[in-house]
């Protein structure tokens, strides 16, 4: 079951919006935004990689099975970085 | 070579779309453990970061942020032309495919070739880890651990490009031999996933090594 894939012209678009976010991340680099600096980077990569994932690599228009074989990649990434994150921030937390 | 339609079919499978569905789901299972293998990477680099911020704000304005933004771009437009041979691969026209890839394959040498030129600049200024590191001093070697994880992500990542170009070459060899058809593109489709997941791979490096501490100038 073949679903129809986005044309040509549609890829340039997102190539090019592409573009723009890489422009943006790196602006924005350059404004003092303290501890949200970080948060912003990784919100503006996380949505070139949005665009990536749905429109070059047809992430919504295949099969159901591969879907979640990708979800469940991102959900146990998720996983490391909390627990991982967890551990090292909560050190140190007890009382003296 | 072979009519490729004839012979697309293992006998394992009852239908085509049998078959594309359980090559789609074997490689993004692969790439949800790669996704987990550079993800380990990253966050052991985000707990670095989150000890020694200053160190790491320090080292990242050391990186060229022209190059690296520059890179950033080629590597986007690497994608765009990869995506642009699947789509020739379904509508079977060969000869596009043969280009695209091709486009792919040299667009990702220039992105290696300016990878290897930033290594080598990093290696005269003594920004390599090791015996010969050399930083501005108050940063306790904690900016020596931003160029370790630099050199490995980064060369971690251009292993994974160098594996690419090679696959680019035998698919674009395929393609000019008539392996593939509006039918049966299933090697090119499954090489633009991994060519994707790379480029995603870098959509992240860039940021977390090239834009840490430019709010300082």
């Amino acid at each position: 079951m073949r679903t129809p894939s986005p044309t040509p012209l549609v890829y340039g678009v997102i190539w090019f919006c592409l573009l723009i976010l890489t422009g943006l991340t790196t602006a924005v680099a350059f404004a003092d935004l303290g501890s949200f600096s970080v948060a912003v980077a990784i919100a503006i990569s996380c949505m070139k990689a949005g665009l990536i994932v749905v429109f070059f690599m047809h992430l919504l228009r295949t099969f159901n099975i591969v879907r979640i074989a990708a979800v469940s990649g991102l959900v146990w990434l998720l996983i490391l970085i909390a627990l991982t994150f967890g551990d090292y921030v909560t050190r140190n937390w007890a009382a003296k | 070579m072979t009519n490729p339609d004839a012979m697309a079919l293992r006998f394992q499978f009852e239908n085509a779309e049998q078959q594309e569905r359980a090559a789609t789901f074997g490689m993004w299972i692969f790439l949800a453990t790669e996704v987990l293998m550079f993800g380990t990477l990253f966050t052991a680099y985000g707990i670095y970061r989150l000890w020694y911020g200053d160190a790491f704000m320090a080292a990242s304005n050391h990186m060229d942020l022209l190059l690296g933004g520059l890179n950033t771009a080629v590597l986007l437009t690497s994608s765009l032309t990869m995506a642009l041979a699947v789509d020739a691969a379904r509508k079977g026209k060969n000869t596009s495919v043969v280009i695209f890839l091709i486009a792919t394959m040299l667009i990702g040498t220039l992105f290696l070739g300016v990878k290897f030129y930033e290594y080598w600049d990093h290696w005269q200024k003594a920004e390599f880890p090791g015996r010969g590191f050399r930083f501005e001093p108050g940063y306790s070697g904690h900016a020596e651990l931003f160029f370790f994880f630099y050199f490995l992500m980064t060369g971690l990542h251009a292993v994974h490009m160098i594996i690419g170009l090679g696959i680019l070459g035998l698919l674009a060899l395929g393609a000019r031999l008539g392996s593939f058809s509006a039918t049966y593109n299933t090697p090119v489709e499954m090489t633009g996933l991994y060519w994707h997941f790379v480029d995603i791979v870098w959509v992240f490096l860039y940021p977390l090594f090239y834009l840490v501490g430019r709010h300082l100038h």
